[in-house]
Order: C-alpha cells, then structure tokens, then sequence
C-alpha cells in the first residue's frame, strides 16, 4: 500500500507574495523526501498543498494518480508542526483519532493502537494525558497518529523542531526504522540539515521566498547504522557542507542567474 | 478537612463583616450616624432571628424565584449554546446577526419588565424571559469566542485523519469551547438572581422580589435583609454548582 508523489511547476501567491515557485519534485513509493531550507521558504505551504488541504496557485500535484485536492486527502496524512495532541483524550485515544474518525469503536481504536504502543517502545504510556507527556514522547505519540491513519503518504512538518538537539537526535534514530519498516512514502520538512541527511532518501534544498528547490540531492539509507557513526562519515560530511553552502547563499535574483 | 485552606479566607472576612455590621448596629452607632430610628438598621443577628422566624413564607417565595432562576438559566443556557454554535457554523449568520445579539443586551430590563408583565401576565413567563435574556449573553458571546479559538493546526490534521465537519466539531472544536462555556455560565448564573427581582417587581405575586417590595413598603427592613440573604445564598450556591460540574467535565485541565 504505497503511493508514489509528484509535483510539476507548482506555484503559490499569497495576496501579492509569492510563496512558491516553480517547484518541482518525485518520490518514489515507499521513498523518503526530505526539504530543507530556511524558515519562511515556503515548505509548511508546500506540505499543505501536496496533501491536498488546498489546491495550488498553479502547477499540478499527484499523488498515487489522484491529482484533485480531495484525491490527495484521502490518500495523505499529515503531521503539523506544534504536535497537536488534543489534551482532553489520552495518548492512546489521540493516537487512534484516524481510527475514530472511520467509525471504529473506542476499544477497536484502542486496541488497534495499543499493537503500536507495544511495538514502538511507548508501552505503559497509553493513558497519560498529553499534559503528563515530555516533549519527545508527545512527537512520537503524533507520529504514531499519523501512521494510524494507515494512508500511503505521511507528510511530516518539522516534527522534531521544538525539541532539543539530544532529544531530537533519538527521535531520528526512532523515526528512520519506523518510517521504513511501514514503507509509506514519506515528505519531511526540516530546516535542520543532518536531519534532512539522516532521514532522507533524497534532500531537496528549498531557497528563501519564492521558495524553489534548488539543488537535490540523494543520499544513502543510514537504517540499521547508528545516527552518530552516520553522520561524522566523510561522505555525509561533504553533503552537509554542499548544502550549508546553499542556505547561506543570498537570494539568488529570479532570471537568468549563474553560479 | 482538605479544603480548610480554599474555604478558610472567604469564611473569615464574612465573619468580620458581619462582626462589624453587627457590633455597629447593635450599639446604635448605624443608625445614629444615618440619622434613623434603630428598627430601619437591623443588625445581622435580628436579620437572622426574622429570618428563622418568617422561615415558612421566605422559603416559600424562595422557592419560587429559585425555580424562575433554574428555568430561565436552562433557557439561556440552551438557546446561548446554540445560538453560538449556529453562528460559528456560518459566517452569514454570525456576520448578520450578531449585531443582534449585541442590541438585545442594550435593552434596559426595568424597562421591557412592566411591558413583559402587559404581554405575558403576573406568571412565571416574563420572569423566564427578562432571566433568560440576561443570562443569554455571556453564555452565547463566550461559548463563540471559545469555539473561535480553535487551534487551525489541529483542524487541519483532523481533516487530513479522515475527520468529518461535524467530528471535527464534536472532538475538537466543543471540547476547546467548553471552558469558555463554563465561565459565560458563571457569569449569567450570577446575574441571573438580579434578572429575577426585577422581573417580580414589574409584577408578580410570589417570590422573594415580591417579598422584598412589601417589606419595603412596611418598613420591615431586617426582613428585607432576610430575602436579600437568602437571594445571595441562592446565587452562590448555583454558582458552586456549576463550578463542581466545571471540574468535573474538565478533568484534563
């Protein structure tokens, strides 16, 4: 149950700003995208329209053959940034929203979710309150939703940006087996570039407003190699360079530039 | 015994009031300072002894205003909810009417009272509605704002979660609104008391409203302040209430 994701020309203006231009990308089934770029490029935006809470200004996006919004609903689920939790249920019970939304019952839900819990080390945490939850346990219980929600394609909106950098390093060495092991394909916005590099099976490296990806990379898979070995490897180290190099750039004028 | 420290502070400073009041009224003090004779300045404990004593007709009519109170709340309360429902489901609606509701806050109730009494007569009906329309305010303006001050994150993921308009309603949207209900029911719960005196004073032949203008009319002041401590009490006590039920529904907070 995998889905591949493309996007052609897409363009989007707020009033007189425009927020993206010209973006263009492709992810295979069961492949990860990473974006990276700085804040304010876009990418949240760029998250909203693939998954098909709004239609783009212009350009067309597809998903899994579906290129209408409501299309891209159906098959994409989507992981905001702040991690949402609602804090009148318990963690499980926001985990299983997906599942109550399709008319499971409260112990279906439940249990469906509990296998989860099991499998993804957050046993004995089913019924705290969000409020009771640290900061990283909060990001996985989000995650978990996102993955209940059984659709093809996760978009990610900086999931672990509120984090601290110890906390966020485990929840990428968390993320990475669990995303591949349910193979969805994945879009994750970041502007934390060893993340991009850690997780992503390409990085798309997005410039500053009008957001447009301007260099993409691919990267191999770090699964199974443990994060701090990963990214002190040479080879990792030059693409975190290459692209450090990018986001410090000015901004480029529209036409006609050369590097 | 666990509450001692919550109810300690608001016990003591009655107790001292009523100590000063009594102290003062019993020693002639109030009423030489007022210029009056010492029966128009009952001091709490004549007030209470009147009250123990008119036990039967107080209750009575204390009855009655609490039942035009709980009513008139339940109107407000369900007509508030869905008014604020209605207008936070449709920009049309809230754009049209709420200048309305805003006009209908304006209303002096002194005013419309004596006329609700012509229209509807000295039964419970213009009681209920000068209650009703009191309380219906800040029930409808809260509950809106609250389910106004939804978190658009949070309602964009449940869209993408398969969530309907309606489940995005019931499991995000009332549930954010629901503290902000609660505080618009404390406030109508405690104007609601001043809604019911003016509605027997424009007509009525039962009621502590009532009371109160007769003993007013015969000088009984100290029964007077009897009717106006058991008003009081009624509000407090409804507003105990609700605020046991607020805790209780709101648990995650």
């Amino acid at each position: 149950m995998t889905a591949s994701l493309s996007g052609r020309e897409i363009g989007h203006r707020f009033g007189s700003l425009t927020a993206l231009d010209s973006v263009e990308f492709d992810v295979a089934a069961g492949q990860i995208l990473a974006i990276v770029g700085p804040s304010g490029c876009g990418k949240s935006t760029l998250l909203e329209l693939i998954c098909g809470l709004q239609e783009p200004g212009s350009g067309v996006i597809e998903a899994g053959g579906r290129t209408d919004a409501p299309g891209r609903l159906e098959l994409c689920a989507y992981m905001p940034q702040s991690d949402c939790l609602l804090p009148w249920y318990s963690a499980i019970d926001n985990a299983g929203l997906a599942l109550r939304n399709l008319g499971y019952s409260k112990s279906r839900a439940r249990a469906e979710s509990a296998e989860l819990f099991e499998r993804f080390g957050l046993a004995d945490f089913e019924g705290s309150r969000p409020s009771e939850l640290s900061g990283g346990m909060r990001q996985r219980v989000a995650f978990l939703r996102t993955l209940l929600s059984k659709k093809d394609v996760l978009l990610l909106d900086e999931p672990f940006a509120a984090l601290d950098a110890i906390t966020r390093a485990e929840l990428q060495e968390w993320l990475l087996p669990a995303m591949l092991a349910e193979s969805r394909t994945v879009v994750l916005v970041t502007h934390d570039v060893e993340e991009a590099l850690y997780l992503g099976d390409q990085v798309a490296v997005m410039s500053p407003r009008p957001g447009r990806i301007i260099e993409l990379l691919d990267c191999p898979r770090q699964a199974g190699r443990p994060r701090s070995e990963a990214v002190t490897s040479a080879e990792f180290t030059a693409m975190r360079e290459r692209i450090m190099r990018h986001l410090a750039r000015p901004p480029e004028p529209r036409a006609g530039a050369t590097s | 015994m666990i509450h001692l420290r919550h109810w300690l502070p608001p016990a003591l400073l009655i107790i001292a009031f009523f100590a000063a009041w009594q102290i003062a009224a019993s020693s002639g003090f109030m009423a030489e300072a007022l210029n009056l004779e010492d029966f128009l300045v009952p001091s709490p404990a004549q007030i209470f002894e009147v009250m123990w004593q008119d036990r039967g007709l107080i209750s009575d009519n204390a009855l009655v205003t609490f039942i035009e109170i709980v009513a008139g709340f339940a109107v407000a309360l369900v007509v508030g909810l869905l008014v604020a429902a209605l207008l936070h489901l449709s920009d049309l609606l809230r754009r049209t009417s709420y200048p309305v509701i805003v006009a209908s806050q304006t209303i002096p109730i002194i005013v419309i009272a004596p006329v609700l009494v012509v229209w509807f007569g000295y039964g419970i009906g213009p009681k209920l509605a000068i209650i009703a329309l009191i309380c219906f305010f800040p029930i409808a303006v809260n509950t809106l704002d609250g389910l106004r001050s939804v978190d658009h994150d949070s309602v964009k993921m449940m869209r993408t979660l398969y969530a309907s308009r309606w489940q995005i309603f019931k499991r995000v949207e009332i549930p954010t609104a629901l503290p902000y209900a609660f505080s618009g029911a404390k406030i109508a719960v405690a104007v609601s008391v001043i809604g019911a005196v003016f509605g027997e004073w424009a007509g009525s032949e039962k009621g502590l409203g009532h009371l109160m203008l007769q003993d007013n009319a015969q000088l009984m002041t100290d029964r007077l302040f009897a009717a106006v401590f058991v008003l009081s009490a009624i509000a407090i006590a409804l507003f105990a209430a609700i605020g046991l039920l607020e805790r209780r529904m709101l648990r995650w907070r």
